[in-house]
């Protein structure tokens, strides 16, 4: 029943149709170390980016305009066609680099192998050749051995003069020179491909050495190890072979360097690595804010009434606070979105107040017009100092008090924003631009007077509804994987904010927007 | 789709047909990798290094000579580089030459993963010597290549682990015939 059987053919039988299927982490192991594309898309896709950012930031800039300059019934319809653009265009832009998140380390590291490929490309060739020809190698390898003998006789000299190492150091050498004689062996082709993780390791562990005495140190370590075991045929070969890596040694020390060079790359395009895939894995973010904001408008102009085009104005410094959410289409896109609750004020002065029924009436021409007057004040006159001309002014106006128009709005704000990366380290630095969205919800008109302010009022041409075009800069600061800190200079130019202007009135507001934001 | 253009997708970096590519050979390069290495962690780590470099390496894969005979080369490659690093941990020994080492076993008696356990468990350089001339056909002069060995020592390393293997199933051989009784 049982034979006796050869135990070389017991396991061939056996393993010869043997498979056996990985566990699935290996496979997302490996898609996780894959680079994702080439180089030269990148190029493309980083002008697409750029291009981008470019014709958001035009497009916005002439929609805004063209808005603030037509007519405020058709205000509303062009600023629905803003936003669908400038989604759309975000659509492309998502189209445009969507697939493109190639990390840097790795085409750096694709140029570093291909360096090191390039050095020993010809020998590769040659020994591609010989790996077809499979085990047929050996004749055509032995011819070569004897070539490489002619060549570098005087080198092998050089080497044996060196050999005298320590015993000690044998052990070390022996380890560099193998590895360093890999890539001469007939598989070289196969078997610098490993060289980027374990045999860059070992490099690592032997750099230290001296690499010219590591060759001659091997073959003595040959000689003492395996001498027993050589007939002449064999002495012969591993003679040759030896002399193979003496002349592998030129070449050597610059495959060494390149090797090198590619552990630093390695190092250094490690941390962007990792950082790109946290970027991955934290897409999002959100981050509460807060900014000191200040009011004011290009141009002379009032939004009360032209008699106060040339009254000088200021904002104070208010508050806007809120919260806004972002999601990275890419490492450098991300798109966000958020609410602020927003104050300003401006400040109207040299205006006169005056009161009483009997100069309402006789100065019918002075307008408030845009100033809708609360009950029980409508006897209030405001003039702009400017009105009068001292010589003809009446006895009346001795009664004048010196004040000031302060307007107060308050606006939810919900701004739709790009933010482009520019710099990406510890400290990073973003390009934004975007448009907010304002519903207003306070709007007061006080006359500060004599220090005295009271209330007197509301605007009534301010839209329920308005928009702003936003620009700014982003400066963020890395406190840890999650948190970061961020300082966002910003300039919204506001548009349709206002109905009845006069002059050249073109209002907008400068925040200073700092929030610490959380990565998810 | 024909595997030259799913090489050829492969060369683009595409990464449906990297995936595809995987999913074909993985069996069976990991049946390979588990013969050479000493357990199944290591032949997972030398499974992932040698798709990692099948992927990088791809366009250098000329359309000559069997496809599936270069991914085994790698993976070969791959798994004795791990031995080569560590070359002080090979022994030394000079055996005689024992060419026929025969086996008294039913084939239905021994089970693959058997097989596979005791190769595992051979000193590394006898599990490759084994290996690389009895399963996939190295000569000793390959091998003395490969390995950076002489052809004495791959010689005497093969009759080493061919003594090693023989007793290992004739222990199992009897242990299981005792169990059985």
């Amino acid at each position: 029943m049982n034979e006796e059987k050869n135990i070389d053919r017991l396991f061939q039988e056996k393993f010869k149709d043997f498979e056996m299927a990985p566990s699935d982490a290996v496979w997302d192991r490996i898609s996780e170390s894959l680079p994702k594309k080439k180089k030269k898309r990148r190029v493309i896709a980083l002008w697409w980016q750029i291009g981008g950012v470019a014709a958001v930031i035009a497009l916005l800039l002439t929609l805004g305009l063209s808005i603030f300059n037509s007519s405020d019934e058709n205000a509303p319809t062009i600023v629905d066609t803003e936003k669908t653009n400038s989604n759309s265009e975000k659509d492309s832009e998502l189209k445009g680099t969507n697939h493109e998140t190639p990390s840097s380390i790795n085409t750096d590291l694709n140029i570093a192998d291909s360096n090191e490929t390039e050095e020993s490309n010809s020998k590769d060739d040659t020994n591609l050749d010989q790996v077809e020809k499979g085990k047929e190698t050996l004749t055509s390898t032995d011819s070569k051995k004897s070539n490489a003998i002619v060549n570098t006789n005087s080198k092998e000299d050089k080497g044996t003069q060196n050999s005298n190492k320590s015993l000690t150091e044998i052990k070390d050498d022996y380890n560099n020179s193998t590895t360093a004689s890999n890539t001469n062996t007939s598989e070289s082709e196969l078997e610098q491909n490993p060289m980027n993780d374990s045999k860059i390791k070992s490099v690592i562990k032997n750099t230290v050495k001296n690499k010219n005495t590591a060759v001659t140190a091997n073959s003595s370590v040959n000689d003492i190890n395996e001498a027993p075991n050589y007939n002449n045929s064999n002495i012969n070969t591993e003679n040759n072979t030896e002399i193979d890596k003496d002349t592998s040694l030129l070449t050597e020390d610059k495959e060494k360097k390149s090797i090198l060079d590619a552990i630093a790359d390695n190092g250094n395009t490690e941390d962007i690595d990792e950082k790109e895939k946290e970027d991955e894995q934290n897409r999002w973010s959100i981050a509460p804010n807060v900014a000191p904001v200040y009011y004011s408008s290009l141009g002379q102009g009032s939004s009360i009434d032209q008699q106060f085009n040339n009254n000088s104005k200021s904002g104070n410094i208010n508050m806007s606070y809120g919260i806004s959410g972002s999601y990275a289409i890419t490492s450098k896109f991300k798109v966000r979105a958020g609410i602020n609750r927003v104050n300003l004020n401006q400040t109207t002065s040299d205006v006169y107040a005056f009161s009483g029924s009997e100069f309402a009436a006789r100065n019918a021409e002075v307008s408030m017009g845009n100033i809708t007057v609360r009950d029980g004040f409508q006897n209030v006159t405001l003039m702009s100092s400017g009105m009068f001309d001292s010589n003809s002014a009446p006895e009346i106006f001795n009664s004048k008090l010196t004040g000031s128009i302060d307007q107060r709005f308050g606006f939810i704000e919900i701004p739709l924003e790009l933010e482009y990366k520019i710099l990406d380290r510890k400290f990073g630095l973003n390009v934004i631009g975007g448009f907010s969205t304002f519903f207003l919800n306070q709007n007061e008109v006080y006359a500060d007077i004599e220090g005295a302010s009271t209330l007197i009022g509301e605007s009534n041409n301010i839209n329920d509804t308005s928009f702003s075009a936003n620009f700014g800069l982003g400066l963020d600061y890395n406190l840890s994987t999650h948190w970061n800190l961020n300082l966002e200079p910003q300039f919204k130019y506001q548009i349709n904010t206002f109905n009845n202007t006069s002059g050249n009135y073109r209002p907008f507001f400068i925040g200073l927007y700092t929030g610490l934001s959380y990565k998810f | 789709m024909s595997l030259e253009q799913l090489i050829k997708n492969c060369v683009k970096q595409d990464a449906k047909a990297q995936s595809q590519l995987y999913k074909q050979y993985a069996s069976k390069l990991f049946s390979l990798c588990l013969k050479y290495s000493k357990n199944y962690a290591e032949a997972e780590d030398n499974l992932h290094d040698a798709f990692i470099t099948v992927f990088s390496k791809i366009d250098q894969y000329n359309n000559k000579g069997s496809f599936e005979g270069w991914l085994k080369r790698i993976a070969i490659n791959t798994s004795l580089q791990r031995y080569r690093e560590n070359v002080g941990v090979f022994d030394i020994v000079n055996e005689g030459n024992i060419e026929d080492v025969t086996v008294d076993i039913n084939d239905k008696d021994v089970h693959i993963d058997f097989l596979l356990k005791i190769i595992q468990e051979l000193p590394d350089r006898y599990r490759l010597v084994f290996n690389l001339y009895v399963l996939d056909g190295y000569s000793h002069v390959e091998i003395s290549e490969l390995i950076n060995i002489s052809i004495g020592t791959s010689k005497s390393n093969l009759a080493r682990a061919r003594m090693i293997l023989k007793e290992k199933i004739e222990d199992y051989k009897a242990n299981s015939n005792s169990r059985s009784l």
